[in-house]
């Protein structure tokens, strides 16, 4: 028998690399020429429908092997070789399941493919059960999971990638079809593991939830690397796009005398008496600037904010889906 | 609090090696087959024979003499295993042609091949799943039938007991094997269990009735033209077996042959569908 131990400083080392992968299903390229590195953490993996999350998630956990380039998975080749598979945890997007199983008995055969003892896997499984808030209590993990809602098949989905304590959790749309509820569970507790120094790879459609819970992003599109990093790095790069921030002052048009005359103001729109719209390439000068021009104006600043620092709003700018 | 802060902050424990997942996929296989009550009853079925088997070696005793029948000669267990025969069948047909076709239409791989299972203990795991139910019907009868051969006998030894049930396991192995290779293959080319089995079952008693029309047609008794048909050739080798009738080695090799070619096949069948996923 060999022993593996998990202990928090290796659990830092994890991340995946992929080096100018690209992808072709026949004749149509899934994934075109990406070379990223994704690093512990919370890391949000958004894209449209089609964009090709679900081939870049495939490639990852080493069931799809790149047309060209590499993909590397904690220092070892994502496809040769399966040792490594024991640091990672899939949770798929769709419902592959055995429904005359329970629940338990799901997570628990699912674990013990680890290489867990019967008694190991089957703690592990009720704990994993239990942190993805799964309703063991009330006896639904001795039921089929043909009997499970929607929500339920998620949380089990979810529990079953966890339970073995991988390094890396890759999570293709854990949300989808959870209730309001499970979906805050779940986006926490991924959030509490990348905090922990787990590498945890989210893909999901729905961008203020994993916005809630995270700030590193990667975006793909048409197959295509869009942008990586924080959103407000990501922000950054949009430089010829100006960037608009809303400004709510005692006077607005006195604020936008001074404010005109800045360079970075690229254009400016007083709505109504107390607000106003900057548009800027040059935003964090004009966030610093700000609270000086208006006492310059003599104007009390009452409240600034930008829908452009919203991911969905960098999402669509990138994406070209306005 | 995470489970990991909770529980598994760090796991120093031991890890099972990779081929502990054989047991695994199997036990699990085995668990929700036996969990489906109709398989249950399918089982105990197979036990009916048995027991009427046990009542002839009892009665056996008495009109021995009469009837020229031997309860103590290999016939018991040639009868035994042509029953288990069909029913190993069936049951191929019910739930062995889904072992794998079940994984390629719910596109289960994913379940299997993202964790440290190789495609080596996936098919073993499969194959053990089946066999473990075929040897139910045919072990486990036949050595209960050993047994009462036994404690009726007044001086069958303890050597003959044991060969007899060498004898015993080794008909198991060969239709456990057979069986469950051929079913297994069959079950990875198709997506629908239902067509599969079907399909199993049609080809077992097509080449059963072409053979049946040859036989007739010709006027031979061969050997070889016993190979035309899977469950002749099985009983063939029972024959060999508990007989020792030496015209069962063609359907022994054949069998060995057929197992041999569908696990091969069954290897490359399963890389395909793998190598198609990637």
């Amino acid at each position: 028998m060999s022993t593996v131990s998990s202990s928090a400083a290796a659990v830092s080392t994890g991340t995946v690399t992929l080096q100018d992968v690209s992808r072709w299903y026949g004749h149509v390229i899934a994934l075109n020429n990406v070379s990223l590195e994704i690093k512990p953490g919370l890391i949000g993996l958004l894209g449209p429908n089609g964009a090709g999350k679900t081939t870049l998630l495939r490639l990852i956990t080493g069931q799809l092997r790149p047309t060209t380039g590499q993909v590397t998975v904690l220092g070892e080749s994502a496809y040769d070789g399966i040792a490594y598979r024991r640091q990672v945890g899939y949770c798929p997007e769709h419902d592959y399941f055995y429904d005359e199983m329970t629940g338990f008995d799901f997570v628990t055969t699912m674990t013990a493919l680890h290489g867990f003892s019967k008694s190991e896997a089957r703690e592990r499984a009720q704990a994993a059960l239990e942190e993805v808030r799964f309703p063991l209590a009330e006896g639904s993990g001795t039921k089929p999971i043909s009997t499970y809602s929607k929500g339920m098949r998620q949380k089990v989905k979810v529990a079953q990638a966890l339970a073995h304590d991988p390094k890396l959790i890759v999570l293709d749309e854990p949300l989808n079809g959870a209730d309001p509820l499970s979906r805050h569970h779940i986006m926490e507790l991924c959030k509490r593991l990348g905090q922990r120094g787990y590498t945890v790879v989210i893909s999901s459609h729905v961008l203020h939830e994993v916005e809630a819970v995270t700030r590193e992003f990667i975006l793909i599109d048409k197959g295509r690397l869009v942008a990586e990093g924080t959103v407000s790095a990501i922000r950054d790069l949009i430089d010829r796009h100006p960037h608009r921030i809303d400004v709510v002052a005692s006077d607005a048009r006195a604020l936008g005398s001074v404010l005109v005359r800045q360079a970075f103001t690229a254009s400016l729109h007083v709505t109504s008496e107390r607000q106003l719209t900057v548009e800027t390439p040059r935003p964090d000068q004009c966030y610093q600037g700000l609270p000086k021009l208006a006492a310059e104006a003599g104007v009390r600043l009452l409240g600034v904010s930008s829908a452009d620092n919203s991911l969905e709003a960098v999402f669509r700018y990138l994406t070209g889906s306005r | 609090m995470s489970i990991y802060a909770r529980r598994y902050g760090s796991y120093d424990g031991p890890i099972e090696p990779e081929s502990s997942r054989i047991l695994v996929i199997a036990e699990t296989e085995v668990r929700r087959l036996l969990a489906m009550k109709w398989v249950r009853r399918l089982i105990l079925m197979a036990f009916t024979p048995t027991v009427f088997l046990a009542a002839m070696l009892y009665f056996g005793l008495v009109v021995k003499k009469a009837a020229g029948f031997d309860p103590f000669s290999g016939d018991i267990f040639v009868y035994h295993f042509r029953t288990a025969t069909w029913f190993v069948a069936v049951m191929m047909a019910a739930f062995g042609a889904a072992m794998i076709a079940k994984d390629v239409v719910t596109r289960a791989f994913p379940l299997y091949f993202t964790r440290p299972v190789s495609i080596r203990s996936y098919v073993l795991g499969k194959l053990a799943a089946i066999a473990v139910p075929v040897l139910g019907v045919s072990l486990l009868p036949g050595v209960l039938l050993a047994i009462t051969q036994w404690a009726l006998a007044e001086d069958l030894s303890l050597l003959t007991a044991g060969v007899t049930l060498a004898k015993i396991m080794g008909a198991s192995v060969v239709l456990a094997g057979f069986a469950s290779t051929v079913i297994l293959l069959m079950s990875s080319l198709g997506t629908s269990a239902r067509y599969v089995g079907v399909g199993w079952l049609g080809l077992f008693l097509f080449l059963d009735i072409a053979y049946g029309i040859f036989k007739a047609a010709m006027g031979t008794d061969s050997p070889l033209l016993d190979l035309m048909s899977l469950r002749q050739q099985l009983y063939d080798v029972y024959d060999l077996i508990f007989r020792g009738d030496s015209d069962g080695i063609p359907a022994l090799v054949s069998l060995c042959a057929i197992t041999g070619f569908c696990a091969a096949a069954l290897r490359v069948r399963i890389l395909a569908i793998e190598a198609k996923n990637r």
